[in-house]
This record gives structure tokens, sequence and C-alpha cells, in this order.
């Protein structure tokens, strides 16, 4: 292969990393502490405004599991002045995620995704705790050397998820290897281009284990998409971790009307756990 | 912001991932008992023939620590037939690693073309003459030519093959940067994009510490590339993995002769670390 003529992308960086270094990295946004399951009706600013137009959006979320506690939530990434936010980035799963140096590793979330410079971004969350937080870490990709040729979204749509408990759909995997059931995450209402993988943990548990996660459409007749793509943890301290492997988003071409599903398999445990897509647009 | 219309980039994916999900992923490949610091003169498979030409390669490592022990190594990724592998990314650094599930990745991503139906395999060198590193390799591919730029080799920078490391550097304490930034060499080649390794230089590590590093250009008057862009936690296990965010390559150009430089803050009282850039062509 000749070497490809065109230049480099993402020349620019920015994010919200904290001066000094410390294990939760980013800014902490705390649970809303009125009432369960709700979200916020404030919103806790990340970056004030954005130094480029950003073109790869990579959020990484850290702290918010509580041992022995069910921390199930919801994290929405907003755009706009305060008190005039919109939803950018709906219904991240940000629960169950450990601090920046323990062992299951944080959760990280890659949108190829278009937010335009001098904007103000923020984040809310909804929990089944009034209590707690999640460090959002927010890092900004943007600067090609040829904008036409670098594909990003303009909007993000979830899937699968269930404000009722601030979680999403629930997946058993397969034991010991074993592949298990295809579990249906949501139909698509509109044409996406790139999906993001969203897990987070169900209930408490009782033993650590570690899982594979295949993403794919139609539950009868399955296409996968991705098969043992990504490998997450979970820990008896309520801890669902990627363990520092980088998730990268599963680039196809989906319809409006698509169903989508998940399936997994457990190395030994077959610990349940919550699954959402996230469809880019 | 409109819809892009080019296509997706990365549709294809594959790996070498065990069947049956563990504590780490890939293959363990065992250092040269022979003599330490001395490159293995046989080589691990780890995939047999991959399946597309792959425009994007992930390279994550684990499994090469042991308490109060050095454990610096140089691991080389090859392609070719058994017996007539070339390297094709050389000297990454691969020690003070503990498992998957237990703090121990470090991911280095590479934008490199592997021609489909590649062998690739990877052999070590080690100041220890037992002992093995688990190698994960993910290969993307699919995408427009002209829609991500892709390298063809990798040139390593700052390596000392004497002791299985690379450029020693203390950072600046307590969130103070680096008095002074420490050259890691100078290319000798023009290279579009850059990637960061980083191991333990010592055989014990008497703190657990967050660090963030900068790399730049010229030691005296420094042009930064990334300024605390890249997080990673020290533990007194001997180990060194990724915190929070992602380890981008960090897309520049960057002509022969140019003097690459890093520098770094810490949480804490800072230890010496080693630190090498991979530039790809």
């Amino acid at each position: 292969m000749l070497l490809s003529p065109v230049a480099p992308q993402f020349t620019r960086y920015e994010s919200n990393i904290p001066a000094s270094p410390a294990s939760n990295s980013g800014t902490a946004v705390s649970n809303p502490a009125g009432a369960a399951n709700t979200k916020n009706t404030t919103w806790t600013e990340l970056i004030a405004s954005t130094a480029f137009d950003a073109e790869l959006v990579v959020l990484t979320l850290s702290g918010s599991n509580a041992s022995g506690s069910d921390t199930s939530t919801l994290l929405d990434i907003g755009i706009g002045a305060s008190s005039s936010e919109s939803v950018l980035i709906p219904d991240l799963l940000a629960g169950y995620v450990a601090g920046g140096t323990s062992a299951t590793g944080t959760r990280t979330y890659m949108f190829p995704l278009g937010i335009p410079a001098g904007s103000r971004i923020s984040a809310r969350t909804q929990s089944v705790r009034t209590t707690g937080s999640v460090t959002v870490l927010v890092e900004l990709y943007g600067g090609p050397r040829n904008p036409a040729a670098w594909w990003h979204g303009s909007h993000v749509t979830a899937i699968g998820i269930n404000t009722a408990d601030s979680g999403a759909v629930s997946v058993t995997p397969g034991s010991a290897g074993a592949e298990g059931s295809v579990f249906s995450i949501g139909t698509t209402t509109e044409r996406h281009r790139a999906l993001v993988v969203g897990v987070q943990g169900v209930g408490l548990y009782t033993t650590s284990g570690y899982a594979y996660l295949d993403i794919g459409i139609d539950t009868s007749s399955t296409s996968w998409l991705i098969r043992d793509g990504f490998w997450f943890s979970v820990s008896a301290a309520e801890q669902v971790g990627a363990g520092y492997v980088p998730w990268f988003p599963i680039y196809a071409d989906i319809p409006s009307g698509t169903v989508l599903v998940a399936g997994a398999e457990s190395g030994t445990a077959a610990n349940v756990f919550d699954v959402a897509l996230y469809g880019i647009t | 912001m409109s819809l892009m219309t080019r296509s997706p980039v990365y549709s294809q994916y594959e790996n070498n991932w065990q069947t049956t999900p563990a504590a780490s992923l890939g293959t363990s490949v065992s250092h040269p008992a022979g003599a330490p610091n001395t490159k293995n003169t046989t080589w691990t498979q780890l995939i047999a023939s991959s399946a597309f030409d792959a425009q994007l390669v992930v390279v994550t490592l684990t499994s090469n620590n042991a308490g109060n022990t050095d454990t610096s190594t140089l691991l080389d990724i090859g392609i070719g037939a058994s017996t007539a592998e070339s390297v094709i990314i050389p000297d990454l650094l691969a020690g003070f690693l503990n498992t998957l599930a237990n703090s121990g990745g470090r991911s280095y991503v590479f934008p490199l073309h592997i021609p489909a139906g590649s062998r690739i395999s990877a052999r070590t060198q080690c100041v220890r003459t037992s002992g093995s590193v688990t190698v994960s390799v993910q290969l993307f591919g699919g995408a427009d030519a002209d829609t991500v730029w892709v390298g063809q080799h990798v040139t390593a920078y700052g390596i000392n093959t004497a002791d299985s490391g690379a450029v020693a550097m203390t950072a600046g304490n307590s969130g103070a940067e680096t008095a002074t930034p420490i050259a890691v060499g100078t290319t000798s080649v023009d290279h579009k994009a850059l990637v960061l390794g980083v191991q333990g230089n010592k055989a014990t590590y008497s703190s657990s510490l967050v660090y963030h590093v900068d790399v730049g250009i010229d030691t005296s008057s420094t042009e930064w590339l990334v300024r605390d862009g890249y997080q990673f936690v020290t533990a007194t296990s001997e180990t060194v993995y990724l915190g929070c965010g992602l380890w981008l390559p960090m897309y520049r150009p960057v002509p022969s002769g140019t003097t690459l430089v890093v520098a770094g803050e810490s949480s804490g009282t800072s230890e010496s670390l080693d630190y090498a850039l991979y530039g790809i062509s």
C-alpha cells in the first residue's frame, strides 16, 4: 500500500483534566439529592468554552461505585449556556465505576461527534442513589487536515435505557466461555453510522469475573457486528470496568427500524449486567 | 454541524483473544531464558493470518510484573512467516504490568498498515530471564483509503537495549511541572504521528502516584504537542498502568532531525520512570 497522501487528523486537543494529577480525573458531577431516578435540574460545567471544533469526544468516567450498593446512574452530556443546556449525549451508563487507580479500571466512551468551537460543555445525572457522584473527564480532539474525510456525527440516540431504575437492558452471559442468549437492546428510530457500547452493573455481586460482549442485529437470525470485541471485569465490590482496554466505536451503517442485540460470555461466574447502545447520526 | 457524507471508518475487526474471558487478554510471550537484555531468537505467533488490511493496530500488554523486581522489557511486534519475521513495531516498553483485572493494562494505539494475510508475532528482551508478558492485538480496518491516515512503519526513540529500558525521567512533585524537559531522542525520518510509551526502571516503587505526561519538541524552547494529555498510575506492586483517559496517538507532522522531549508531574513525590516515543511514518 502506498503512503496515503492525506495528512494526519486530530492535531488539536483539550480536556478538563485537573492541574494536579488525581485518582479520579476530571470534574465531579453530584447525583441529585432530591429524588432517585430523576434527572438533576442543574448541570455541572465541564469546559467553559471549547477552543476548536471538536470531532472526536472521549469521556472517561470514574469514582461512582460504592461497595454493597446499587449505583446505577445515567449521565447526560450537554452543551449550551448555563440554564439553557441541551442534551448532546443522553443517558450514558455511569454507575459501578471505580476510581482511576482501581483494579477494575475506569469506563471510557469514544464518540465521533461534532461539538462546535466556543461550546460550554456540562453534565448532569440521575441515579438510584440520592448521594454520591461520578467524575467525568472529557477529552476533545479536532483539527483534521482534511475535515471532509473524517466522519463524525451530529447527535446521539440512546437505545435500551430504563429511566425508572437508571439502568438499561439486563444481559445474562453464558458461563465458562459459552455464549449466552441474545438480548434485544432496542430498535433504532433513525439511521446510524456508528454505535457506542455502554455497560454498568445490576444489583449486588458476590463473585468477581470477566466477560466478553457481542453486539449484533436481529434476535432470531443474528448478524453480528462484533463478537468478543469488548472485555470487561466485574468485581464483588460492585465495580464494572474495562481494565484500561480501549472500547472503540462500532462503525456500521444501521438503518432505522433495526433491532439491536447483545450477547455475552463469562469466564466463570455469569454475572448479570446492563447494556445500552448509543447510535451516532 | 451537518452530517458528513463519507463512510464511517473501521468497519472490520479482529483480535487474538482467547475463547474464554480471563484476567488477561491475548497470548503469553515468554522472555528468553538464555541471557538478559537480549532479544529472543524465536517469535510467538499472535495471529496466524490477518483477515483484512488493518489500518489501526491496538496492542494491550498485561501480566509482566513481580514484587520488588525490575521487570523492564522491550517487545517487538513482527510480521512474516515463521523464522522469517520482520519487525513492524520495535521495542515497545512492556514491563511493570499486572493482570488486566488488577490494574494491568497499558495500550498502544498505532495508525499502521498491516496487509491482509499477515502472520503477526511477538518477541521480547527483558532484564529477567524468566517470566512473560501477555499481548493482546486488536486490528481495525475497512476504512476508505482517504478517511484515515495510515503509516507504514514505526521507529522507536529513547530505547536503551542495555537495560531493556528507555530514557529515565523524574517528573515534578505534587502538581509542579518538571523543571527541564528531558530529551528522548532526535527523529531520523519524517513522522506524521507519535505514540508514547512508559514503564518503570527500578526494583521498588515506594508510593502509588498519579502522573500526567507532556510531549513536545526541543529542550530549550519547547513547543508542546500535548500537555497533561497522558495520565498513568504507579503502584507499589511495581506496576505502571493507565488511569483516566485514553492514550491516543499524537497526530503531528514531525520532521527528521527534531528533538523530542517529555516532561511531567505527579500527585506526590515523583519517582524515576522510563519513557520512549514511537514515530510513525
